[in-house]
């Protein structure tokens, strides 16, 4: 777990992520910056990889911030024996028509969420990386384009990684960005369980099942898809100075020359570091980034980009620990 | 006459060639052969018997002048009782020893009644040097008679070498720092004036402008005692904070809005330079190179 690496976020400042915030603090406690991390992801189009213990509501957040937006909203839960027709989709032979026709799997929505990514082939991993990358798919011999906005976001349990296939490099390098969740805290927690017990009886018919926190999500939604369209091209406008160029720039090029690193950035990082500082710049009300926002993201865009060497491990040296330092060198 | 003088020199020649040869063999025949072998060497001596077996006496010690055992037995042609016996002894002490002193029948009796076993124990050391290997003088050779110690010496320097090479550079003076390029006079905010002139003009590089930003979070953060924070929380505390805000909220806006900003009045930048008159110069030698990049007219107060 580490630490909240990001200030909180300046309520009033930006009407489109206030809305999205209190959207989802309805049913969520806390979490404020994963919710930043997710329309972020959603406002520049990149992936998202979430890290995080069971239980700690990343289904539940992204849940809701697809209801916030009124966006399409699919979860595909990753196991072994998963094919990527279980994902894509496959042609199916309907025997009234005797013609083939296409059944398009759970990729074809807005937001994805690839529920424990690591527990599927490598194969299947590789059919839905390759989607999110070209944002199309092929089934049989026609290529569908996939919904816009389409945004997928993996979970990973950093735990359990028996009968698990790693991500390699590469197909982690697509994700632009990679959050790991904290606990709650106290107070936080405190508030989940009043709320859990604030939660009523749901009737079906003459049968009923206690409600869960996913039933108490609200359906009405002020955003919708244009919204979050109007809000992107605003990030667009979002002016990048030199100066933070080369703040950008530099980072990635010292991650190449590290001692301790093995694997150093790829050019990815510094594109995926200046578009989502683009987006938080957006998110807290600013016209052009600024340091805090390259400092606030350089964790979650370099730590799954970089690969430490023998030696640093040996050391006991940890990712964080080296982008710490490599941080501190540029000034 | 003349033949029969010839006759008569020629048998008299064959008769004395006859005598000297009988006499000689029976002077070898005597005189039981000697086999001289180096003292520690093995030597071997082959022996045709025939009769009862004969072996080694069986109560050697490890310790006597001479060890002999018999290592084969052959017979010496086919169809005869005689046997060939090789006989392989080792000499401790130089000297002339029988070998029939150490040789029995096969049922333990003596078997003094064979020839002459004589061999040679000879040394190559002077005479009167002494012949008993354990009461041998030490060598002449230091190293090799006092090798323990050599040893010794060779272990403690093996030590004490990088012992003392470590302790030497350790103790050595570190370098004298070099004399700081600014005037010890100056505040922070001396420092700073043409430096941030500088980057409202757009008269420093973009790495330079970079690294002035840099360096003004990193004093601020260490002034406030936020390093222990992420770099992102500590960045917002200083843009709220009333003291630093000022001029880190100014600087950003210099070196990241859109376009560029109007120069400000030389009194705004006095103002927002107020709170680093109180502070001593920060970082020196971060601050000089960032101060040759600046231009020379607008370096100098």
């Amino acid at each position: 777990m580490t630490t909240l690496n990001s200030a909180p976020p300046t309520t009033g400042a930006c009407p489109f992520a206030d809305t999205v915030r209190a959207h989802v603090a309805r049913t969520v406690v806390g979490q404020q910056v994963v919710v930043e991390r997710v329309m972020i992801a959603l406002l520049t189009g990149g992936h998202l990889l979430l890290e995080g213990v069971p239980g700690i509501a990343k289904t539940l957040i992204v849940q809701s911030v697809s209801k916030a937006i009124d966006l399409k909203f699919s979860r595909v839960q990753f196991t072994i024996d998963l094919l990527p027709s279980d994902i894509l989709g496959s042609e199916i032979l309907d025997q009234r028509t005797s013609e083939f026709r296409i059944h398009r799997g759970p990729i074809f929505t807005n937001l994805l969420l690839a529920d424990e990514v690591n527990r599927a082939s490598p194969k299947v991993q590789s059919a839905l990386l390759e989607a999110m990358q070209e944002r199309k798919v092929s089934i049989g011999a026609t290529t569908h384009e996939l919904p816009a906005p389409f945004l997928v976001i993996a979970t990973q349990n950093p735990i359990e990684q028996s009968g698990t296939f790693e991500l390699p490099e590469a197909q982690l390098d697509r994700f632009m960005l990679r959050h790991r969740f904290s606990y709650p805290t106290a107070q936080e927690e405190s508030e989940i369980v009043r709320r859990s017990l604030a939660l009523k009886l749901k009737r079906q018919g003459e049968g009923a099942v206690p409600m869960t926190a996913f039933d108490d999500i609200v359906d009405g939604s002020k955003l919708h898809v244009r919204d979050l369209s109007l809000a992107m091209e605003a990030v667009q406008n979002v002016h990048v100075s030199d100066v933070f160029l080369r703040d950008c720039v530099e980072l990635v090029h010292l991650t190449r020359s590290h001692p301790d690193i093995e694997l150093g950035c790829s050019p990815r990082a510094g594109l995926a570091l200046t578009h989502a500082s683009r987006a938080r710049a957006f998110l807290h009300g600013r016209a052009y980034t600024i340091p805090e926002d390259f400092f606030a993201l350089a964790e979650d865009v370099v730590l799954h980009r970089i690969r430490l060497t023998y030696e640093a491990l040996a050391m006991s040296r940890k990712p964080a620990d080296v982008l710490a330092e490599i941080l501190r060198s540029l000034a | 006459m003349r033949v029969r003088h010839t006759q008569r020199s020629v048998l008299l020649a064959t008769c004395v060639t006859a005598c000297l040869c009988t006499f000689t063999a029976l002077a070898v025949a005597q005189s039981p052969p000697t086999h001289t072998t180096a003292r520690g060497i093995t030597g071997t001596l082959t022996l045709n018997h025939t009769g009862q077996t004969l072996r080694a006496s069986l109560d050697q010690s490890l310790t006597a002048p001479l060890l002999v055992r018999v290592t084969d037995l052959t017979p010496s042609a086919p169809d005869t009782s005689e046997h060939r016996y090789r006989i392989d002894y080792i000499g401790a002490v130089a000297g002339t020893f029988d070998l029939r002193t150490l040789i029995v029948h096969h049922d333990g009796t003596s078997a003094l009644e064979l020839a002459p076993l004589e061999v040679q124990i000879a040394s190559e050391l002077p005479a009167n040097f002494g012949t008993d290997l354990f009461g041998t003088p030490p060598a002449p050779n230091l190293v090799m008679s006092y090798y323990r110690l050599v040893l010794a010496l060779i272990a403690l320097l093996w030590i004490a070498i990088p012992i003392v090479l470590f302790v030497r550079r350790h103790l050595r003076k570190p370098p004298a720092p070099e004399p700081p390029p600014a005037k010890p006079s100056l505040t922070l905010a001396d420092q700073l004036r043409p430096l941030i002139q500088a980057a409202m003009q757009r008269d420093l590089s973009i790495e330079d402008q970079a690294r002035l930003e840099l360096l003004l979070l990193a004093f601020w953060s260490e002034r406030r005692a936020l390093a222990h924070l992420a770099p992102a929380l500590a960045i917002a505390q200083l843009r709220t904070d009333s003291e630093a805000s000022p001029l880190l909220l100014a600087v950003e806006e210099w070196l990241h809005a859109r376009g560029h900003s109007e120069p400000r009045p030389a009194r705004d930048l006095m103002k927002l330079l107020e709170p680093y008159a109180a502070h001593a110069p920060i970082a020196v030698a971060q601050v000089a190179r960032l101060a040759q990049a600046a231009p020379p007219a607008q370096v100098a107060r």
